[in-house]
């Protein structure tokens, strides 16, 4: 029971890391899409 | 007065080095069994017996010849450090040398210390053809390397716990995740192999999904993942990232640069399920803000020379680098000569900037770090308000890292030290590039890239380079990932050794 606690929290601990990523990422493709409009 | 050290004290020393050359000489034996086993390659595999008999035999006659039963202090332990990042160097530079792709002792111990201060900037000749067994022990380097030479010691060789702790601390880790050092060592290396066995996973059916065969695509999903994760910037194949052309891959690679930036105590507390620090870590928002920041100036000089027209293009050739770049790997999607001769002042300016403040403290990125970074902010903040507001009004700065801290004057000193130790260290670099006839940008982004322990080369670093610039490279990226007190703590040692009464 302990370890299935353990192996849940650590699942979650890597979604919220992943999840920081994918903000990182989407600021990136933002502004990476919004440049090429700018003249 | 100085004092002289006393022999008990360098036997004290010369027994913890022994220990840690030990150390290394037993992960030799890692690619040796691989090469024999998994590579079916003899010859290579047997440059790694060699060389981990010349380490094993070193380290014990260092531990026998030295034998203590001593506690290691703080400055011992400092100076203890900053010598076994040198023999790790020079030990592990040997079987690189019997492949016969570096041109000297010297490029081959450059590429060993650029792997274990995950730095990525590399000497090595035709990497292509160069056998498995060498490439793996290329990428353990930076995987050994990121979480510390020291922490190996801690867990495998050395006893007694204030010694261990202040291994630990002399690897400029100032952060315990848990009470006990040996624990907290366990668990840098628990995050670790996780993070591992997910990246190889991943990156090797991405691999796949790209055409390699399954043996190849786990082989350099390893490589790259152990390379990418620890902040190191080295590949198995010569064109870096851009040989996969694949924009998953590189979406994945992001993936790992960004995690391995990350603070191993931000990951404990994550772990342990405390999600929300996260967001509210210092680290984290000072990132996040200056990724932002160097995006836009990175990007603004990109648009301005009409580089990259389309904004996927922009995003996988101008943020990949930028990414890669801020957290320190050096991964690449462009050619070096690209960077000088296609991206222009402002844009080089952006990913400098980024390569000079790297990513966060307690892990296996370089650069002056972002909890440095946060709370010069906060300083600054808390004197702008000061000068603002009524003259006996008090002022109060606060700033949230794993728990809430309020800023000091004597905090704000260490991490001024800190940084103007990282400004030395960058012009260090860059007035040595620029004497030796280097146009000047070019000389701070390779400088930079060396003590930042980044590994982007606008096309300096090659085995042509004079000799004098491959040892000052050395020098940076040592320091840089030492974060010079052990650098510090050595040359104070040879002084009084030397004028010491």
């Amino acid at each position: 029971m302990k370890k299935i606690a353990i192996f849940y929290t650590v699942t979650l601990g890597i979604f919220w890391e992943v999840a920081y990523v994918v903000v990182i990422i989407g600021v990136g493709w933002l502004f990476a899409l919004a440049i090429q409009f700018i003249r | 007065m100085i004092l002289k050290p006393q022999v008990s004290e360098i036997k004290n020393i010369g027994y913890y080095l022994g220990r840690i050359i030990l150390g290394i000489g037993f992960t030799m034996f890692l690619p040796f069994i691989a090469g024999l086993i998994l590579f079916s390659e003899p010859n290579p595999a047997l440059d790694f017996l060699i060389s981990a008999n010349i380490a094993i035999f070193i380290g014990l006659a260092l531990s026998w010849l030295c034998k203590t039963d001593r506690d290691l202090h703080i400055g011992p332990a400092m100076v203890v450090i900053a010598l076994s990042w040198l023999a790790a160097m020079a030990l592990s530079a040997i079987p690189l040398l019997l492949s016969g792709h570096y041109k000297s002792f010297l490029d081959a111990c450059f590429e060993t210390m650029s792997g274990f201060t995950t730095t990525g900037l590399t000497l090595v000749q035709d990497l292509d053809h160069l056998s498995r067994t060498h490439n793996l022990w290329r990428h353990l380097g930076p995987f050994i390397g990121g979480q510390g030479i020291a922490i190996i010691a801690i867990l495998f060789l050395v006893r007694g716990t204030s010694g261990s702790f202040n291994l630990y601390l002399g690897e400029a880790r100032d952060e315990k995740l848990v009470p006990n050092v040996m624990h907290t060592a366990r668990f840098i290396w628990a995050i670790s192999i996780a993070y591992l066995i997910l990246g190889t996973i991943v990156l090797g059916l991405v691999g796949m999904s790209i055409g390699l065969k399954p043996q190849s695509a786990f082989f350099h999903a390893a490589c790259i993942f152990m390379a990418g994760f620890d902040t190191a910037g080295f590949a198995p194949q010569s064109p870096n990232i851009l040989y996969y052309h694949s924009l998953m891959f590189e979406i994945v690679t992001i993936f790992f640069m960004v995690i391995g930036s990350f603070n191993f105590n931000l990951h404990y507390q994550i772990w342990t399920g405390n999600f929300k620090e996260i967001w509210k870590n210092i680290e984290t928002r000072t990132l996040l803000l200056v990724i932002m920041i160097v995006t836009l100036i990175t990007m603004a000089g990109l648009r301005q020379r009409g580089v990259y027209s389309d904004g996927m293009i922009l995003f996988r050739k101008g943020f990949f680098q930028i990414i890669s770049g801020q957290t320190t790997t050096g991964y690449m999607t462009i050619y070096a000569q690209q960077f000088i001769k296609e991206w222009g002042d402002l844009a080089l300016t952006g990913i400098i900037i980024a390569m000079a403040l790297g990513g966060c403290a307690c892990s296996t990125a370089g650069g002056i770090k972002m909890l440095r970074v946060g709370i010069i902010y906060k300083a600054f903040r808390q004197d702008i308000k000061s000068v603002l507001l009524s003259p006996t009004a008090i002022v109060v700065q606060k700033f949230h890292h794993i728990k809430t801290m309020f800023i000091e004057d004597k905090q704000v000193r260490a991490v001024l030290i800190v940084t103007l130790g990282y400004f030395f260290l960058y012009g260090l670099g860059t007035l040595v590039g620029v004497g030796l006839g280097y146009p000047f940008l070019n000389a701070l982004f390779e400088s930079t890239s060396a003590a930042g322990n980044v590994g982007f080369s606008c096309g300096i670093t090659d085995a042509s380079m004079p000799a004098i610039l491959k040892v000052t490279y050395i020098i940076e990226m040592w320091a840089g990932r030492l974060e010079l007190m052990s650098v510090f703590a050595l040359f104070g040692f040879f002084v009084a050794f030397v004028k010491g009464r």
